[in-house]
This record gives C-alpha cells, structure tokens and sequence, in this order.
C-alpha cells in the first residue's frame, strides 16, 4: 500500500492545523468585534451627556445628586417673570408687580413680598402683557387698553414714562443683569423673512441705545456676560446665534450648543415662550442650559454638555410646567452651586446639591399609558419631586413618531405582562378594561378608594362607574362632558337625541350648516360622546340601541347639509378641516369659540364664532375653569346659553383612568403613587385635561379664581371678517360664583360614565360612516357591525 | 480502515449539530414550552388539565377560524399545486417562456406592506379595479374578501411552487420521454404516464410546503383588514393574535398545539398516502 512520506503527513497536518486555526482566530475576531458595540451613554433617559457630575445616572453604587426644594410662595397663581439674584437673596418678579424676596436660613427658604407701590397702583388696573424688572426696582412693561399696545419704563423712583421705541410693533423684554433691559421686536413675514430689532435700555436712566439687527425670528434671549444668545426659529431654519455685546459683532456659531438646543429650537414657534433656558455661572466658567431633558453644564466652544441634574426625576421634566426663569447661586453644600427655577405656575423650586443619596434611585415606579396622558405626566413630574428616593419612569406604548400602531403597542405590553415584566401602574384609556379585570390582571382599589374618600370629597357618580362586581379596579382621576350651546329657548328643552335631530330638521339657516359637524365622522364622534352603550347586560351588541344611534346620525347629517349645496359643503369641510380640533371625544368647545385648532386666544369675530350655526356642540376637556371663563364671556355676549348635553341621562367620559398591576414589585409605592394623583393637593395644583376627579380640589381651584387678580381675565380683539368695518375688543371676565354654581349643579348632576370597548367604538366609527351618509342603510351596518363584533366578542 | 471509519458518525453529528441545535433552540424547546403552558392558566399559571382544550374547541371564534382555515387550504391548494405546475410544463416546453421566470418571483421577494398598498389601490371601493368595471364592488368584504386572499395567496407563492416544479420537470428523464415519442405516445400521453408519476415525489414535497404556507397566511390579510377581518377570510392566525393581544395565552397556547397536531397528522397522512401510491407500504 502506497503511503505518504513523514514530511508530507507533516505538512498537510500542518496546513490542517493552521487552517482551523486561523478559522479559530477570526471567528474569535468577530465574536468579540461584535458584542463590543458602541460606549453607551448611561444617562436614564439618553439625554445629551457625555458624563456626569454630581447627578444624572451612573452606576446606582454612585452616590449624590441634585434634590428639588419647593419654595412656599405667596402669590401662586401670578405668573413668574424672572428670577435672579439680589444682595439680600434671590428676587423673584411675578406678573402684575407680586413680587417676593426669597431668603434661606438654615432651615429652608422663606418669601417675603416685596410689593412696589408704584407699580401696583397701574397694575391693578390693567392686564399686563409682559413686563421685566430689575434689582434697583425699574421696570419695563406694556398692556393693551382699548386695542393698542402700551409700554413704559418706571424708574427706580416710580416715575412711568412712556416708552415707544418700537412703536405698535409686538416687543419682548427681558432683564441682562447687567444694568439693561433688552428688548426685541419682531418684524417682517414668513412670506419675506423675518428680522428682529434689538436695543437695551439703561434701568438706571431709561435711556434706549439700539443694539443691532437679527436676521431671524428670535424667540429667545439671554445675556451671559458679554455673551448675548439669541435663539431663532424662522421656520425654515432654527439655531443659536453668539454675539459679543461689548464689541457688537457675532461669533461663531458654538455647535454643540446649537446641536444640543435644536429639537427645542425645532418646536418652538408656538407654544412655550422660554422652550429652553441659558444662566451665567457666578464663577464664570461656562454657563448652564436648562431643557426638559435636565441641568447641563457648557463651557462655550467646549465640546461637551455635561448633565448636572436629570430633568426626569424632577420638575423640570414636567411638561405641564413651562419654565420661565433660572439662575445660579454658589455657596451651596459641598461647593456645589445651587440652582433656582421660576415656572409660569408662579412657582419657584431650587435645586440643592445632597451627597447623601444615591445618584439614581434603586427603586422604579413605571407607570404606563397607551398615548401621552399630560394628567399622568403631570403626576409622575410631581411624585417624582416629592420622592427623590424612588425613580418614576412614564412610559407611554405609542410614542411619536415611531410607526408604531394601537395593537403594536397593545401586543408588546402584553409580553410585558405576560413575562411578569409589566408596568406598575396602568392608564387604563385605550386598554381593554374588563378583559384585563377578568383576567386578574389589576387590583382591586376599593380599600384605598374608600380612605381616600373618608378623607376629600370626590365625583363618585363618576369614579363609580369602574365598579365590577363591587369592586374598582380603576379611578379616573379627571372627566369630560359635553355641552350644547344655542340661544337658550333652542337647547332648553333638548333632552335627547331625537329631540336634538327633530330640532336640526326643523331649523332654517340661510345656506350655512346649522350644527358645524358636517362630516360622518364628526358627527358619530360628537353623537356617540352623549350615546349610551351599545352592549347590553349579557354583553352581547345591543342592535336596537345600536340601529337607534346610527339612523340618529343620519338625520343629522341630512339635516346638517340640508341648507347647502354640494359645492358649499366641501368648502366648508375643507375650510375648517385644518382647523378643527379632532379627537376621539369629537370637537371642543374652542371650535366655535376660535375657529381655530390651535389655542388662539386672538380670534374673535361673528363669522367664527358658531361660523354662523344657531347651535353648535363640543366638549369640555381642557382647563375646566379657563374654559368656563370664556364660554361664559363669549356666550354672553353673542347672546347664547350651554348646558350639558345628554341622551336621556346625562353621561360624562373619564379620562386618565389610574389602575394597579396585581403582579406590581412596588405595589404600595405604586399605590401612593395613585393617591398622590388623585389627592386635591396635586389636582388643584396643575391643569388638567378635563374635571378633576377629586371635589375639593375642584372647589379651590373655584375660591381661587374667585379671588382673582384684578381686571379682566383676558382679552380678545376682533379680527377683520370683512363684516365689520372697526375693531372690536371682547374682555373675558372671570367666571361669578353663579356661573360656578352652575357648572358644579351640572357635574353633580351626571348619571353615568360613558365607558365603551375600544374595539366595538372603532368599529361603529369605522362602518358607521356608510350609514350616516347613506352609502348603505342602517340595517346592513349594523349586521355589518354586528358580524365583526360577533367575533370579537366570541373570542 | 476502522480508524478510519471509527470517527465518521462523530464527523456527521458534527456536521449536524448547528442545525439540531437551531432547531431545538428556535423549534423544539418553545414548542414544548407551549405544550406546557396549554395546561396552565395563562397568568396565574395553575394547573388546569385540559380546560384550555375544552375551551378552545368550544369557542366560536376558533370554529369558525378553523373553518375557514381547511376551506382555505381545500381551495388554494390544488389551485396552486394546478396553475403552478402548468406554468411550468408551459415554461418548459417553450423556452422563450423562462427568460421571465425571475419575473413571479417578484411577489415573493415584495414586502408584504407594499404589497398590500398596491391591492388596496387596485380593489378597493374606489380602486382602480372598480373604476376600470364601473362597478363599486367591495372586494375586501364577505365572501369577496375570501377570493381575495386566496388571490393573494397564490399570487403571492406561485413563484415559489413554479421554481420547484420546474427543477422536478428537468429530473424527468428525456430519454425515456423520447423514447415514449419514437413509440407513437402523445403529448397528453406522456404527460400523465411518464411524466406525473416521476413528479409525485416533488408533488409530496410541494404540497407539504404550500399546507405549511398556508396557516402562515396573515400578514396581508392583517394588513388589509385589521385584527377584525370579515368571516370569510378569518384564519386561525387571527385567532392567535387577538387571543395574545387580549393576554389568553392559555386558550392560545391550546390552539397552538392543535394546530400543530392537526397540521402534523395531515403530513403524515399524506406521506402515507404517497408511500402507499409509490408502493413502498
């Protein structure tokens, strides 16, 4: 038998080796490569930092972080201008003049009000607009009377003089702390661009030096030093813009800092004045930048923003609270400096450095929530200040953005709970409610509830409607209910449905639409928020009521367009159709109000308002008071009346529905959790979308806007609809104790809750539309209906 | 020499034992798992014997969904098994034909959004299919929707079947295919005398995969009808997702395993039935 020579067997044995070695070695290569990964931030929320100092998150082994201290203030509801320090303490200036001194002693801070005479005596009078103060008592400011704009500088002596650098044109100011006010004014269009003009004013002298021209729309300046930063956002473009003040010229763009403010910059046109803030350090070295996502320190041109506190364990995370103002005091425990916040609230918090505490808590609250629950939101922030010691993650199942949809995230929160990794607390809105009772899946709040009521006082007609055999799995901690509005003979004697159609069918409008609904949906949203269920006791569709709702429908929507033509129809859908607020509990009361879907506070005119319907419907889902105020005032004035909208009875629909996983690691923290929601400290301390559950906190939020500041509550001007020739303005006036009688006979007078499957809702709503416009009759719908639900239900 | 072969069935598990190892990790092991959990209770995880089985074969909607899921496969199956092959006899026997053979691939290779987003334009109320007739047909409701998946169905796989019949089709030997034309045979004659019978085991092997397929069949169905579709096309996947949704992981868990039972005997069954036709029982 032929064999290999030894030095052949050596070289393929050899070679074999070498292969599987050098197999053995890459595939070693790869494995390592890939499990390395990037370096991860190790900040909880993946905020900006590249490290932390003294807070934020590392390892829970570290020690020391920031803790938020409230101030007791005086004057809460007085909107909070500025913040800053003074010889004596911290000096914060509120709107109309209610200004305090906040000093610390060793034990805590105190106020004390540091009320200017001089500048009361106007104020009391007048509604202010904007006005800055500062620390030698000089003020600048501007209110509107009779629809001009007013402004003036008071010295520190209390002489007003008038001020009109700019003339009518829109000016903020804001106080540099460096002897100046600065003021900014906006000029120009979208369409040609916009500049801002930019001067200060000596709050010694009142003497006006024009600064420069910005080539943006600025929406946002702070002076730090000799840096003046300007904020910007055009629409087309946004970014931080550096200018030296003493050598009047810009600098170069400090990236980071750009880069870092951009998603706040990106969103700010419209909504917070203050979307992000900057503050000097007294030592000065770099300043500070506040945003929802936390403190972060920067040293201009540097190249990091090194996180100092996490806005998610705070306040400042708490979207509810728009921040105003911030500065910073050295001198605070172990060198570190202090930090202090004025919120639009009136509030003022301050930051204190405590070494003692972990740097992230060790124990975590989640509490979830299909979609962005501000109510929820708002009490995680507020829990989350008062209980430094636990960590309060909102976690909500479709975010924005992310493509997900409702049965995506209903899915994954079903692994969740299925793992025995679910949330700890549960918003109940959206969620299939007596599935996950049935199932076991909450606990039962009846104890808890029955403490909570021996102690405040609650709306248990409404919180009564989660009761399941006796027991509650579930509290809402707000509702919502709708109102018809019409001349009061008209909705006087509508008490249901029919008679709500019979009255549609019988009015005559001169081409207009008589309710303001038009479109299928529309009107099944509207209709279906006052409807009563369409399940019966067996739980079985209940095809009577079902049959009844969408031939209702029907008639209102033939009797809604009866008066126009095709044509006038879809202009009129495609007029409102980018304005009008659309939600699953159907229009609000701003519809009619403002013709606006955007909170337009200055928009008023006949031909908005009701867009000439004799009747329109919408809830009250937002501020309850601050919509009352104006309901009120413009109803009044146009000669109108409301009241509650019902079917028989009157129904109301919870919101914010709180419940607690059974499964829950952290039952009792997540049932202080729930108490703190709903206890009237917290309800009548923030704004709520919707009534809030707790009565008492409802009551003072009523003393409290009965013992209002002085003047009107607000204003409105008329915009020129080509009916009228001059301007009109329309002062909204605080709501009487009469009104509020009125609104706490109508919640107390709500029968039901109006609570429906989410499925068996999207349904109505989805197959519905054929039946309102005739596409199908209402026969075939509803076995439409009735076969898609057989299955649900038979599941 | 026995050295030599006294490590080969080490080599082969070896060689094997990446795939058993898959198998048992990704297949195996969860689905002993899910027999498991079928008798428990899904959060509470007590022992309940065989009343998740008792409750899923008396719930309405599995009934209904299993229905609707052996019409489905009683329908679509010959239907693609037939359309398949005859594509490929035709793509065989002109050859011009299979320049366009990546062309019904495309369906398999298309994501299944896409996919959907193109029918939807097509068969809806107000599509382009409707505007072409003149007609408003709802193609996605009642007994409509059923033909409409099923259309999808065999849109969808028939590249997949056709690739598989064609690779038979070229095992058949051409001698004896030209050997049977020297003797007079026909074209239909030699289809089915010389040609089927050297395609039944490919046959076996398709038919096993399209069934496999066809309790795979949800996503567009999903995707176009939501968790709720009409009757008609409501399968057994439906039935799954929504129980998972609604956290009855127990009755899901059941109807798995029933499925898997059911799906397992009919291979078998059908494995039995061609051994028996190829004689080897």
């Amino acid at each position: 038998m032929k064999t290999e020579p030894k030095s052949l067997c050596r070289i393929r044995r050899t070679y074999k080796y070498n292969k599987s070695t050098i197999l053995a070695v890459l595939l070693a290569a790869a494995l390592l490569c890939g499990c390395a990964g990037p370096l991860q931030d190790s900040a909880p929320n993946g905020g900006i930092s590249q490290g932390s100092s003294g807070g934020g998150a590392v390892a829970s082994a570290a020690m020391g972080r920031y803790v938020e201290e409230q101030i007791p203030a005086n004057y809460k509801s007085y909107y909070a201008t500025d913040i800053f320090p003074v010889e004596e303490g911290i000096y914060l200036a509120r709107n109309q003049g209610m200004d305090e001194l906040l000093v610390g002693d060793g034990q805590g801070v105190k106020a004390q009000e540091l009320l200017s005479q001089d500048f009361l005596s106007v104020a009391e009078s007048k509604a202010m607009v904007s006005m800055s103060v500062a620390e030698n008592g000089a003020r600048i400011y501007e209110y509107v009377e009779g629809g001009q704009r007013k402004r003036y500088f008071m010295t520190s002596a209390g002489e007003h003089l008038e001020w009109d650098y700019y003339g009518d044109g829109p000016a903020v100011f804001w106080y540099g702390r460096d002897g100046y006010f600065y003021v900014s004014s906006l000029r120009g269009s979208a369409g040609a661009g916009y500049t801002t003009a930019l001067c200060r004013v000596d709050v010694e002298t009142g003497e006006t030096e024009y600064l420069w021209d910005i080539p943006q729309a600025v929406i946002n300046i702070s002076v730090c030093g000799d840096y003046l930063f300007a904020g910007y956002n055009d629409g087309h473009d946004c970014g931080i813009m550096i200018y030296s003040i003493s050598g009047r010229e810009q600098l170069e763009e400090d990236k980071v800092l750009t880069e870092a403010l951009q998603k706040y910059l990106e969103g700010s046109m419209n909504t917070e004045r203050h979307p992000y803030l900057i503050a000097a350090s007294q030592t000065g070295e770099g300043v500070y930048v506040l945003t929802r996502e936390g403190l972060f320190r920067h040293v201009i041109y540097g190249t990091v923003m090194e996180q100092v506190i996490e806005g998610s364990l705070c306040s400042i995370g708490d979207i509810s609270k728009l921040f105003t103002a911030m500065c910073v005091t050295e001198g605070g425990s172990g060198g570190m400096p202090v930090f202090w916040l004025a919120y639009d609230s009136g509030e003022a918090v301050r930051f204190v450095y405590n070494k003692e505490i972990p740097a992230v808590p060790d124990t975590l609250v989640r509490v979830y929530s299909l979609h962005n629950d501000n109510n929820v939101r708002q009490a995680v922030a507020g829990y989350q200040s008062r209980h430094p010691e636990l960590y309060v993650r909102y976690e909500t199942g479709m975010a924005e953005g992310d493509g997900q949809t409702e049965e995506d995230a209903l899915k994954n929160l079903a692994t969740q709970i299925a793992t025995g990794d679910g949330p700890d607390v549960l918003v109940m809105d959206g969620l299939p409610y007596d599935s996950y009772v049935e199932k076991g899946i909450l606990m039962d709040l009846s104890e808890m509830y029955a403490r909570l009521a021996a102690e405040e006082e609650y709306f248990g007609n409404v919180a009564d409607g989660f009761c399941r055999e006796g027991k509650r799995y579930a509290i809402p901690a707000a509702f919502q209910f709708t109102v018809l509005m019409g001349e009061r003979e008209m909705i006087e004697g509508i008490d249901d449905l029919e008679e709500f159609a019979s009255l549609l069918e019988g009015l005559e409008t001169e081409g207009t639409s008589k309710i303001g609904l038009l479109t299928e949906d529309r009107i099944l949203k509207a209709m279906a928020m006052v409807s009563g269920g369409w399940v019966n006791e067996k739980g079985e569709l209940d095809r009577e009521a079902l049959n009844r709702f969408l031939s209702l429908c029907r008639r209102v929507y033939a009797a809604d367009r009866a008066e126009m033509g095709r044509e006038e129809v879809q202009e009129e859908i495609g007029l409102r159709a980018n304005r009008l607020w659309y939600t699953r509990h159907g229009a609000s009361v701003y519809d009619f109000m403002n013709g606006n879907d955007l909170y337009c506070r200055n928009t008023l005119s006949d031909s908005y308002c009701f867009y000439g319907n004799p009747l329109f419907m919408g809830s009250m889902g937002g501020d309850i008071l601050t919509e009352l105020n104006y309901l009120v005032s413009e109803l009044a004035f146009l000669g109108k009346d409301y009241r509650v909208f019902s079917d028989g009875d009157t129904a109301c629909m919870p919101v914010s529905m709180l419940a607690v996983n059974r499964a829950s690691g952290v039952q009792v923290e997540a049932e202080a959790f729930l108490q703190y929601a709903l206890c009237a400290d917290f309800q009548k301390s923030v704004v709520m979308n919707g009534v809030p559950i707790n009565k008492d906190a409802l009551y003072e939020m009523e003393k409290s806007s009965l013992d209002h500041w002085p003047g009107h509550y607000s204003s409105m001007s008329w915009n020129y609809d080509g009916q009228r020739e001059e301007s009109v303005v329309l002062e909204i006036e605080w709501s009487s104790g009469e009104d509020l009688r009125k609104l706490n006979d109508l919640l107390d007078g709500i029968d039901r809750t109006n609570v429906c499957d989410t499925m068996i809702y999207n349904t109505v709503m989805e197959l519905g539309r054929q039946a309102v416009n005739g596409e199908k009759d209402v026969e075939e719908t509803v076995d439409a209906i009735a076969e898609k639900v057989r299955i649900y239900l038979a599941e | 020499m026995r050295k030599k072969y006294g490590f080969t069935w080490l080599s082969k598990l070896m060689f094997l034992l990446p795939g058993i190892l898959g198998i048992c990790v990704f297949t195996l092991i969860p689905f002993l798992d899910v027999l498991k959990r079928s008798f428990y209770t899904s959060l509470s995880k007590e022992f309940c014997g065989l009343a998740n089985y008792r409750a899923v074969l008396q719930n309405q909607a599995f009934r209904l969904a299993a229905y609707h899921t052996a019409r489905f496969a009683g329908v679509c199956l010959p239907l693609l098994l037939v359309v398949g092959l005859g594509l490929a006899l035709a793509m065989d026997r002109y050859p011009f034909l299979e320049k366009w053979k990546a062309m019904y691939l495309f369906p398999m290779a298309m994501p299944g959004a896409s996919i959907v987003l193109v029918w939807k334009l097509f068969f809806a109320r107000q599509g382009l299919l409707n505007g072409f007739l003149g007609s408003r047909i709802d193609f996605f409701q009642g007994e409509n929707a059923f033909w409409m998946l099923a259309f999808i169905y065999i849109w969808r796989n028939l590249g997949y079947t056709l690739v598989l019949w064609l690779a038979a089709l070229k095992a058949v030997p051409g001698e004896v295919l030209e050997a049977a034309r020297m003797d007079g045979a026909g074209n239909a004659e030699s289809f089915f005398y010389i040609t089927l019978p050297c395609l039944k085991g490919n046959c076996f092997t398709i038919t096993v995969l399209s069934l496999l397929n066809v309790f795979k069949v949800f996503r567009e169905a999903y995707l176009i009808s939501g968790p709720y579709p009409p009757a008609e096309a409501y399968l057994l996947q439906y039935v799954f997702h929504n129980w998972y949704a609604n956290l009855d992981f127990d009755k899901m868990a059941a109807g798995a395993v029933l499925s898997a039972a059911v799906a397992g005997s009919t291979v078998l069954l059908l494995k039995r039935i061609w051994d028996k036709g190829e004689g080897k029982l």
